[in-house]
């Protein structure tokens, strides 16, 4: 049996004897008495030994078990299936939860102090705590629960070890996975069932816990996460993506837990961050998004700095909080370096050669992981666009009749050294020869396309290039998009014939935010009203995410998704990180029709670390005055021109995994965190920290099967030996410090059969509710009603022997009542005196 | 004035002789004496005060038939007839160990013994020797003879027996002086007693008595077989009477011996546990001794060496004095 306090039980196992130990010092305390009526007395004493012996013991016993059992309840013995089964030695699992949001400094203001206290101290100091509570033939094991959760020490009775062990523990910037942690510790201790010989025999004495060390922030637990009950698994149809999983803790395996914390301390972190070369060619624009925490966000100050190989570095910005203020976003603009810009005009031809990577980083506050952001950035100063149609030419007599490849060749290059350089390429002559050196492929005609052009486009949109699929505007039906979309690897489809609108259909007043027109958003609206369309083709397979522009009746007019690699294998493409984080939320995840994980952790997680994904970006209206009067409205040239642009920019960006993810990329090679060419803040600022310098040495190690053989650890460049160039980020919802509500946690747990929180005394006294959260013991009220039984049961016995040694003494309770002793002395006295009265 | 005359003095302080003057001492029973006094004599031949009927005997003297008896009712009767004697009385004082027992603090004036020189209480030999000192005064003073034992395990000091002025003075300085002392052996003593005694007198016996019931009917019967009377006088201190102790307590024996073996018999127990028992053996002896007392034509009467020793005595004093004037009736 267990308690919440042993060292109570230990001390009502001691007070036992403490009804003993007073008999024994009333025995010493004797006092001597010389006595003449000895052989009354011994007779006396042999006629009432036997019974007073035996009265006494009953009630000592009574008192001793009263003592007992009062000390037992108060030392809160745990509920469980242990009773008689003392014998049994317990396995503790100790899962440690050392992600991003143990690295918070819980009592200072900045991570940066080496001395500052930081909340997996805590946590390991609540393991301590709890571990004294063991017996002596417990073995104990440490896990870690930071993606990905780890064994650092097998179960074992060795507590030095044990202790060795927790102090090498250190917090990382990975992402909680508790429930990943809760799988393999079960499977470690249902492994260490096993003696060396295999028999299970040794599990019938053995108990199991796992205590989870944890300030259970938000971070660390999804809202309406539940353990034992992830399944993924993908269904060909709808493209769900669930996981399937056997039954999880089923077994008899006691789960602890620390109670969870209760602070929201303010921290400030970077939810989002964009940069793409401005047109002119020489310089980065940086958009920076920070968000802040807390449950008293007052006005203060952060200091931010954006940094980009071959770029000037900026100077910091000030960002001046107000009280109550959440977000704020900060423009930077980098300045190309001279000797930069020439290499990069020179060097046009190779893509990998023109991609930067650009870094912002905010002053350290309590929590480091948000701090720092990363994204790569394309910054060739010219783009180069193919258009797949037929030749024509602008007669301005009859509008009408001008196809769409002219309209969108007049739109991206609508001027001499405009930043985009059109190509025109016949269908029947579209190959990769053809492809070579574009950015971008319009295709005008699809219709026209060979069932090998169709192919060398998915290559092309699957080596980082941007397809721009039109509607043929000389055909009522466009069967060709059944063979030309799976072939770019995206799920859309045009189901049926064009349809010819009796009434224009204008489009929506508003528009969806997307990446895609983030540049555009604030005039987005007003230049999108004047545009109506006569025809349009109706579209299925997206998402609402991914529709960029709509119609007013809610059909699509632009709607952009990104290549799968190989969609028979149906690798899970998680949401880029980049649109995650800009769009602040992940509601794509709750939408049909596209794979997502129904509940999902940071382990499960693949990325797709691969620069060849593109965007796949499909009109449904024909850039044709007969289908739509968008080509002669101020809409066309932003939004052509856009799509190119930004989607360039999202393809590269689609390099940027998060940190805790499992990436997938060229098989056997191996990441390095890339700390140079980046460009390093001068010495001195509040950016510079000294105990970042430990990630400049993480590598990732990708397997034979393309697959890493660890999750990203941290936030940074990484790059490989063949310029494969990634950004890793920090999740914003892995670092959200908001604590998980004690009845949100319960729900989580009660399908592992729930668990019991540890409360240190500390945190007891500073909050009541935890107190009140801290389980009781099934034992603890019997155990005080045998000791209340048992002390009136002793109350009552010591009357009724009291009682009766009176009228065996044939005393009254008037005789006793007067004070003059038993009624035999009274008689005897009374004869006295009657003798006495008899002569007066 | 001596110091032993100041102790005597003392031993009868004026409430006790006040409480006793009203009374004389009689013997229940008749007294041979060679002193005309007011104890009725056993030679009733001798004297003219008729005493009763008693129906004739073979071997009763014809001179003392009641012939007019005999001519009224055809019966022999014999005419008894009593005189008042002298009395003899001899008191027997126990000094064993156990009389050293006592819980009453001693004030100034009540005088001390060698029981209580020791320890500053109010033992029960104290008390013994002021009852013995008190009936010794009384007797003394209505011309009766006295005589005094004091024994233990044999009899150690005896006071002859003596109606001289100096008799009381002689009997106090025995007792105030006696060392308490051995065990007692109260029949081995009243033996010892008795064969120096050859006239009958009357014995009073004062003890704890806190021996076996039957030495004390043994010795009670000795003394009444030979004729002689005897009054009982038991003295017990409070506690003994109450046992009124209420803590644990390692209870030694007052006449053990130095013998490992009687230090070895020292007894620790709960006072409140064995109270009830102690005191229905001690109800239980008392009311043996008045039993025997009783069956062999005595007198006992129970003291408790907390109340006075006056009103004690002159109830003892008073119950004889209405036993013999209804004999005398």
């Amino acid at each position: 049996m267990t308690f919440a306090h042993p060292a109570l039980a230990w001390t009502a196992l001691g007070a036992v004897a403490l009804p003993i130990v007073i008999h024994l010092l009333f025995r010493r305390r004797r006092v001597p008495l010389e006595w003449a009526a000895m052989d009354l007395l011994r007779e006396a004493v042999r006629r009432t030994n036997r019974r007073t012996k035996f009265e006494q013991w009953i009630l000592l016993v009574l008192r001793a078990l009263a003592v007992l059992a009062a000390g037992l309840a108060i030392a809160v013995p745990m509920a469980s299936d242990e009773l008689g089964l003392q014998d049994r030695r317990t396995t503790w699992m100790v899962v440690v939860d050392n992600g991003a949001t143990s690295q918070l400094v819980t009592d200072g203001e900045s991570s940066q102090s080496q001395q500052a206290s930081r909340e997996l101290d805590r946590l390991l100091d609540e393991v301590r705590v709890a571990l004294r509570a063991r017996g002596e033939r417990d073995r104990v094991g440490v896990m870690t629960a930071a993606a990905r959760p780890t064994v650092v020490l097998q179960p074992t009775a060795d507590m030095v070890e044990v202790e060795r062990v927790l102090s090498r523990v250190t917090a990382s910037m990975t992402p909680s996975d508790l429930e990943g942690a809760l799988r393999l510790a079960r499977e470690t201790l249902s492994a260490s069932e096993f003696d060396t010989e295999g028999n299970e025999a040794a599990s019938t004495r053995e108990l199991r816990k796992i205590f989870i060390a944890s300030g259970f922030r938000r971070g660390a637990l999804r809202e309406g996460q539940v353990f034992g009950q992830t399944s993924i698994s993908v269904d060909d149809t709808t493209q769900r993506a669930t996981q399937d999983d056997g039954p999880f803790l089923q077994d008899s395996i006691e789960i602890l837990a620390t109670v969870p914390a209760s602070d929201v301390p303010t921290d400030v972190r970077i939810r989002s961050l964009e940069a793409r070369m401005l047109p002119s060619g020489d310089a980065l624009a940086v958009r920076v998004v920070l968000a802040r925490e807390g449950s008293d966000v007052r006005a203060e100050e952060s200091k931010v700095g954006a940094f980009a190989d071959g770029f000037a570095s900026s100077t910091q910005r000030v960002v001046r909080w107000d009280a109550g203020q959440t977000e704020a976003t900060v423009e930077f603009q980098l300045t190309q370096e001279s000797a930069t810009a020439r290499t990069s005009q020179a060097a046009i031809s190779n893509r990998q050669d023109q991609r930067r990577a650009v870094r912002v980083e905010l002053s350290e506050d309590r929590l480091r992981p948000g701090n720092n952001a990363y994204t790569i950035v394309d910054v060739r100063p010219e783009i180069e666009v193919g258009v797949v149609g037929r030749r024509g030419s602008l007669d301005t007599a009859d509008l009408e009749k001008i196809p769409a490849s002219l309209w969108i060749a007049r739109a991206l290059s609508p001027m001499v050294g405009g930043g985009i350089r059109v190509r025109e390429i016949d269908p029947s002559t579209l190959d990769s020869r053809a492809l070579l050196g574009l950015d971008a492929v319009i295709l005008a005609r699809p219709d026209l396309l060979a069932t090998t052009s169709m192919e060398t486009l998915g290559d092309f949109a699957r080596a980082g290039g941007v397809v721009v699929v039109l509607p043929s505007g000389e055909s009522l039906t466009q069967s060709w998009s059944a063979e030309l979309f799976p072939r770019l690897g995206v799920g859309l489809r045009f189901t049926g014939d064009v349809k010819v609108l009796e009434t224009p259909l204008r489009l929506a007043d508003e528009q969806p935010r997307t990446p895609l027109l983030s540049t555009v958003r604030p005039e987005l609206d007003a230049l999108s009203s004047p545009v109506e369309a006569n025809r349009l083709v109706e579209c299925t397979g997206f998402t609402t995410g991914e529709v960029v522009l709509l119609y007013a009746n809610g059909l699509p007019l632009v709607v952009a998704q990104s290549p799968r690699l190989d969609q028979q294998n149906a690798v899970v493409d998680v949401t880029a990180t980049s649109k995650t984080r800009a769009s602040g939320a992940d509601s794509e995840a709750s939408t049909p029709n596209t794979p997502t994980f129904k509940a999902s952790t940071p382990l499960d997680q693949t990325q797709r670390a691969d620069s060849r994904a593109g965007l796949i970006v499909v009109l449904t209206s024909a850039p044709e005055l007969s289908w739509t009067n968008l080509p002669v409205k101020p809409l066309m040239v932003p939004l052509l021109q856009e799509i190119v642009r930004a989607g360039l920019q999202l393809a590269a960006s689609r390099d940027e995994v998060a940190v805790g993810a499992v990436i997938q990329a060229e098989p056997s090679t191996t990441l390095q965190v890339v700390t140079s060419p980046i460009a390093e803040p001068p010495s001195g600022t509040a950016f510079r920290d000294p105990s970042s310098q430990s990630t400049s040495e993480a590598t990732l190690s990708i397997g034979p099967d393309g697959a890493a053989l660890d999750v990203v650890p941290v936030a940074g460049v990484w790059r490989s030996e063949n310029q494969l160039v990634l950004a890793s980020n920090v999740r914003e919802d892995s670092i959200a410090l908001t604590p998980i509500a004690a009845e949100e946690l319960r729900a989580a747990f009660a399908p592992v059969g729930g668990m019991t929180w540890t409360a240190s005394s500390e945190n007891s006294k500073e909050d009541p509710a935890r107190m009140t959260a801290k389980a009781w013991s099934l034992w603890s009220w019997p155990l005080f009603v045998i000791a209340l039984l048992a002390l009136l049961t002793e109350g009552v016995l010591a009357k009724i022997f009291s009682h009766m040694s009176f009228h065996r003494a044939g005393v009254s309770e008037s005789t006793v009542s007067r004070g003059t002793g038993l009624r035999g002395t009274g008689a005897i006295l009374d004869r006295v005196r009657a003798t006495r009265g008899g002569a007066s | 004035m001596t110091e032993r005359a100041m102790r005597a003095e003392q031993y009868l302080a004026p409430e006790t002789l006040g409480q006793l003057a009203p009374f004389e001492l009689r013997a229940r029973m008749i007294v041979e004496g060679v002193m005309s006094g007011m104890h009725r004599s056993p030679y009733q031949g001798l004297a003219v005060e008729f005493a009763e009927h008693r129906q004739y005997a073979p071997g009763d003297g014809i001179r003392q038939m009641d012939w007019k008896v005999f001519a009224r009712t055809d019966k022999l009767y014999i005419k008894r007839y009593v005189q008042e004697t002298n009395l003899d009385v001899v008191v027997l004082v126990d000094c064993s160990n156990s009389m050293r027992f006592g819980t009453l603090s001693m004030k100034r004036g009540w005088g001390g013994t060698d029981a209580s020189r020791s320890n500053d209480r109010w033992t029960k030999f104290d008390h013994a020797t002021a009852c013995a000192a008190a009936l010794a005064y009384v007797c003394l003073h209505q011309g009766d003879r006295v005589g005094l034992g004091l024994f233990d395990e044999e009899l150690r000091t005896q006071v002859k027996r003596s109606s001289q002025r100096d008799q009381w003075r002689a009997i106090v300085g025995a007792l105030s002086g006696q060392p308490v002392q051995r065990k007692a052996q109260l029949g081995r003593s009243v033996d010892q007693m008795l064969s120096r005694v050859q006239n009958r007198a009357l014995f009073v016996i004062v003890s704890d008595f806190l021996m076996g019931l039957d030495e004390i009917r043994t010795t009670l019967a000795r003394l009444t077989h030979r004729g002689h009377d005897a009054v009982l006088l038991q003295t017990l201190d409070r506690q003994e009477l109450e046992f009124s102790i209420d803590q644990p307590s390692r209870f030694e024996d007052l006449e053990a011996s130095s013998a490992s073996s009687d230090v070895a018999q020292a007894l620790e127990t709960d006072p409140r546990a064995v109270r009830a028992a102690y005191l229905e053996l001690l109800r239980e002896h008392v009311d043996g001794i008045n039993r025997i007392a009783r069956g062999l034509n005595a007198d006992s009467v129970l003291c408790d060496t907390h109340e006075s020793v006056g009103p004690v005595l002159a109830s003892l004093l008073d119950r004889r004095m209405h036993f013999a004037g209804r004999r005398g009736g």
